[in-house]
């Protein structure tokens, strides 16, 4: 029995030292050991700070935008600058009970402020319709959309929701924490992914409780049994 | 099996038909913890109920033959043990722990939500194989039957 302690005494020793390296490890990025891909964390920047710096972007090259935005109005999904400086708009998270999106459409160096109704059903039918208003037609004319979203400048740290673009058509998809963890549900996303270790704990209170309460009652049963 | 063990006949039918159901819920809650209102926690409960109202309704044989101590006290360990071996791996392959490693697939649907799946798997068996636990060893203070 004490052997038995000692090689389990020694192997706890060694798994500690072992889980305490790795976490070094991952600390510093992979730099002792890299076992694989380590991702480069950089502190989450403020969604304001992102927007102050399109905007910056946006006012110092505004002509050279507009080549860039040669986009027709289907293009609002398939913006060039969204594609290519996406980290400068930061995340495009607008919240489901602001209906109303502000867009500002760019047009040579005029920019022009367009509101649409989120609750309608396609984005690019409205868009159509005001370009109708505007007699302009859309197959000629280069047409260029920078996303302003009101919600965004308002209330940079409450991101509620993430919209999807599919096709032309803007749906719900999912809430932050759902692209942060990718589980649907939020009690989940925060019970294992945000506060993870908290339930990690929890679990280990359950399992010192089971094999506290099994180790009484059998202690007392095999006593009973000696007897 | 002793038939005069356990509660009358009527409770029996409903147990026996009532079993299945209840563990296959617990499944249920348990594996699409990540998408619905559930999760690990309470579907391993529910299971466990399933098993100590087998318990109840048909003595504690007819339990045994379900499940037995030893089997729930391994299968307590592996819940735990999934939880730790995911967590670590976290460390080795992302370098932070607990950190998901499957990826986060298509969101709302069964294969997503990285490792939050298979941690609800893990805590699901932990707890469902803990409670269960708990009842064979009180039981067994009593003399078990």
């Amino acid at each position: 029995m004490k052997d038995r302690d000692k090689v389990a005494s020694v192997l706890v020793t060694a798994f500690a030292i072992l889980a305490l390296f790795l976490i070094v490890n991952g600390y510093v990025g992979g730099e002792l050991v890299s076992f694989g891909n380590y991702p480069e964390r950089e502190a989450t920047s403020d969604t304001f700070e992102n927007y102050a710096v399109a905007m910056e972007y946006y006012e110092n090259n505004q002509k050279e935008m507009v080549k860039d935005f040669d986009i027709t109005v289907k293009g609002i999904e398939s913006s060039d600058f969204m594609k290519n400086r996406p980290e400068e708009f930061g995340r495009q998270a607008i919240s489901r009970y602001i209906l109303k999106k502000e867009l500002f459409v760019i047009e040579g160096e005029n920019v022009l402020p367009l509101v649409l109704d989120l609750n309608a059903r396609s984005v690019s039918d409205q868009l159509e319709g005001y370009f109708e208003e505007e007699n302009k037609q859309l197959e000629d004319s280069e047409v260029s959309i920078l996303e302003i979203d009101q919600k965004w400048k308002i209330d940079s740290q409450n991101t509620d929701y993430i919209l999807e673009r599919e096709n032309d058509s803007i749906k719900v998809s999912s809430y932050k924490f759902a692209e942060d963890t990718g589980a649907a549900n939020s009690i989940t996303a925060i019970l294992w992914d945000y506060r993870g270790y908290d339930t990690l704990g929890e679990a280990t209170v359950i399992f010192v409780a089971v094999a506290a309460i099994a180790a009484l009652f059998r202690s007392s049963k095999e006593v009973d049994d000696d007897e | 099996m002793n038939e005069d063990e356990g509660m009358s006949l009527i409770v029996k039918t409903l147990t026996r038909s009532l079993f299945p159901i209840m563990v296959l819920f617990g499944a249920y809650v348990i594996l699409h913890g990540h998408i619905t209102p559930g999760g690990g926690f309470p579907g391993g409960v529910i299971i466990a109920t399933g098993v100590v109202m087998m318990l109840l309704a048909y003595g504690a044989k007819k339990a045994k033959q379900i499940v037995n101590v030893n089997q729930t006290t391994i299968l307590e360990s592996f819940g735990a043990l999934t939880i730790a071996v995911l967590g670590l791996l976290g460390i080795v392959l992302i370098g932070q722990f607990l950190e998901g490693v499957p990826g986060v697939g298509y969101i709302g649907t069964l294969f997503s939500g990285s490792n939050l799946a298979i941690l609800n798997i893990g805590v699901g068996i932990k707890v469902a194989a803990g409670l269960i636990t708990i009842t064979y060893a009180m039981l067994e203070l009593e003399g078990g039957h």
